[in-house]
């Protein structure tokens, strides 16, 4: 479970402080498909960063399986992305000399002792799920945006993480790959119960979500559940 | 995924640029080798100049001449004999000759000019010395059948206006005072190639300076050459302890000729002034790469801190990158460099002696393992040294500033 208690982020830009998040507080439970809605700037990739552990409160707590991860160091935090968080992001961010299978691979680099069959297995398995079984060998260059983004899921779900975090992951996708690659999601979050928190200020992308939290300047403005299943 | 790997991957990224920087390093290594190569090449040949034209490898003479060597004295004088039957149980000496070094008048009917004489038994003292007739401008040295000829400088035959063949007299004192002369033909002119006194150097028989001077079997300096394979420092203490108590001097050419040798250790200087200079080069080089790399991959930087990479990931990643650079141009650089050195050996590159003219010495580059070792190491510790700032920024970037860049 991931906890978010009256959390606060400012940011110094020269003399200037510009409050990010001015008091979220949300508790978001295992196997969760939910969305942080909300215009440019509203703090939507503030909150997943913290939620995220890239980046620290200023005043406030997030918490992950009963911890505090606002006193970690830089080591633990990398630890926490490492085991329990997976990443999606808006341009994919696939390390471009790494094929497809070693970009997911890659993510096991600080699991000692890991037993290569087993991950060898998830990966296969993984990009058969999200429908590239064929495009193994293929270096990022020469896929297309949505099977780029694709990849991208297979990497952050590998290591069976608890949460996948998704910062606007159809932004720069055409309207029928964004549908393609939301339902990848949709059917991964059913089959893995892998909790999926993504930001979206598109309203047709954030219908996907069971549950939507809208923010705005920083704070929560609305939430809605509803079961579209 | 190994880092090595993605390090490996990550240089053929940026061909050009990677090129680019390999070619600087490998240029850097060709340098210093060549440099370091023709530098011992050029130690080498001055040593075994030194060696082959004046002192041998191990001289004897009696004990404060070498103090008073400027006045040439006689009365310190060793009976050749003595020494001959000294070193008879020694084993390891392939050579020995006597020299009998004097100071004399030359004068024609016009001219005249002081003589630093060298008496020679001719056929031993080419074989321990056998570049002493390779500097030779005209005419030819003296052979072992020559009784009243002389070889002298070029400076000493124009100074008294006198051809080869022409006839001179040399006027010298015997170490009881009296002045004697004889009448010498000019055999050959040679080039001195060190300066002061060895200007007005002057090579006879030996017979011919004992019985001017009325030496008849002394000498004033012993030579001795040793066989290829022993040790000479070996030789020299068997030698002192058989001579202990006769009131000998026995040195190596190494101390008779300290002062060159000094001259050829600060030869070495060189190549190591060389060596820094292009040590700062390579390190430059790299640090430039490397930071340009960093600041190209800092959204790459973000995204591997997303996934779980650690510093010391990060950190290793770039240290491997530059580390391979350095390494690859260290390899090539030392191929190219050892080629190059050994193919100068081979050929030999002929150089001319500063003020000596026409008289051509052919320098041979050597390979020197050690050196060949250390020009490969040189350019990849620059390569880690250089790495570490750029490695170390991009390993203390803050993940979320790093995937905001674009």
């Amino acid at each position: 479970m991931i906890s978010v208690q009256n959390v606060t982020k400012d940011y110094h830009l020269g003399k200037t402080i510009v409050k990010a998040l001015r008091g979220v507080s949300l508790d978001i439970d295992n196997g969760e498909f939910a969305c942080i809605s909300g215009p440019s700037g509203c703090g939507k990739s503030t909150l997943l960063n913290l939620i995220g552990c890239l980046d620290k409160p200023t005043t406030g707590k997030v918490i992950i399986d009963d911890e505090d991860v606002g006193k970690l160091n830089a080591n633990q935090l990398a630890e926490i992305r490492n085991r329990k968080i997976g990443f999606i992001f808006q341009s994919f961010n696939l390390i471009p000399v790494l094929n497809v299978y070693e970009n997911i691979e890659m993510v096991f680099m600080s699991w000692k002792n890991f037993p290569k069959e087993e991950m060898d297995k998830r990966i296969t398995s993984l990009i058969e799920e999200v429908g590239l079984k064929d495009y193994l060998k293929h270096k990022p260059g020469e896929l297309s945006g949505g099977q780029m983004q694709r990849v991208s899921i297979a990497r952050a779900l590998v290591t069976e993480p608890q949460v996948v975090l998704a910062d606007e992951p159809t932004a720069n996708l055409d309207s029928k790959t964004s549908k393609i690659i939301l339902e990848i999601m949709v059917n991964l979050n059913n089959k893995h119960n892998t909790t999926f928190i993504f930001s979206t200020h598109d309203p047709i992308v954030s219908e996907y979500a069971k549950r939507e939290i809208n923010l705005f300047d920083g704070v929560v403005k609305s939430e809605i559940t509803e079961d579209r299943n | 995924m190994k880092l090595l790997k993605i390090a490996i991957r990550n240089t053929k990224r940026n061909v050009r640029r990677t090129a680019i920087t390999i070619l600087t390093i490998a240029i850097g290594v060709f340098v210093i080798i060549v440099a370091g190569g023709v530098v011992k090449g050029f130690q080498k040949e001055t040593i075994v100049q030194m060696i082959e034209t004046r002192t041998g490898d191990i001289q004897i003479h009696k004990t404060g001449y070498r103090e008073t060597l400027d006045m040439l004295p006689l009365d310190l004088s060793i009976k050749f004999n003595d020494v001959l039957n000294g070193v008879s149980g020694i084993k390891g000496i392939k050579e020995i000759t006597g020299r009998l070094l004097f100071s004399g008048k030359l004068a024609t009917q016009e001219e005249s000019a002081v003589l630093f004489g060298k008496a020679i038994d001719v056929a031993k003292e080419i074989a321990i010395c056998p570049r002493v007739k390779d500097n030779m401008v005209l005419g030819e040295f003296l052979t072992p059948d020559d009784k009243n000829k002389i070889v002298l400088t070029k400076d000493s035959a124009e100074r008294l206006k006198i051809n080869v063949g022409d006839s001179i007299l040399l006027f010298a004192t015997s170490q009881k005072g009296a002045i004697n002369a004889t009448e010498l033909i000019l055999k050959g002119i040679f080039q001195s190639t060190l300066p002061d006194s060895n200007k007005k150097l002057g090579y006879i028989p030996l017979k011919m300076a004992q019985e001017l001077l009325l030496m008849d079997g002394m000498v004033t300096e012993v030579v001795l050459k040793k066989e290829k394979n022993y040790d000479i420092n070996k030789i020299l203490g068997e030698m002192k302890n058989k001579f202990s108590g006769y009131g000998f001097e026995i040195n190596t050419w190494r101390e008779i000729e300290q002062i060159i040798i000094q001259m050829v250790e600060r030869q070495g200087l060189l190549a190591l002034v060389v060596s820094v200079i292009l040590f700062i080069i390579v390190f430059s080089t790299v640090m430039n790469t490397m930071l340009m790399v960093v600041l190209e991959r800092t959204r790459e930087i973000g995204t591997l801190m997303a996934i779980g990479f650690k510093r010391r990931h990060i950190l290793t990643l770039f240290i491997f990158e530059g580390t391979l650079k350095g390494l690859i141009g260290g390899i090539i650089g030392t191929i190219f460099g050892g080629i190059a050195v050994y193919i100068a050996n081979v050929i030999g590159l002929p150089l001319y002696k500063p003020g000596v003219e026409g008289v051509p010495f052919i320098l041979r580059p050597e390979i020197d393992l050690k050196l060949l070792v250390l020009a490969l190491l040189f350019p990849v510790v620059a390569a880690v040294l250089a790495s570490l700032y750029p490695a170390n920024r991009g390993s203390k970037m803050d993940p979320v500033e790093a995937l905001r860049s674009v």
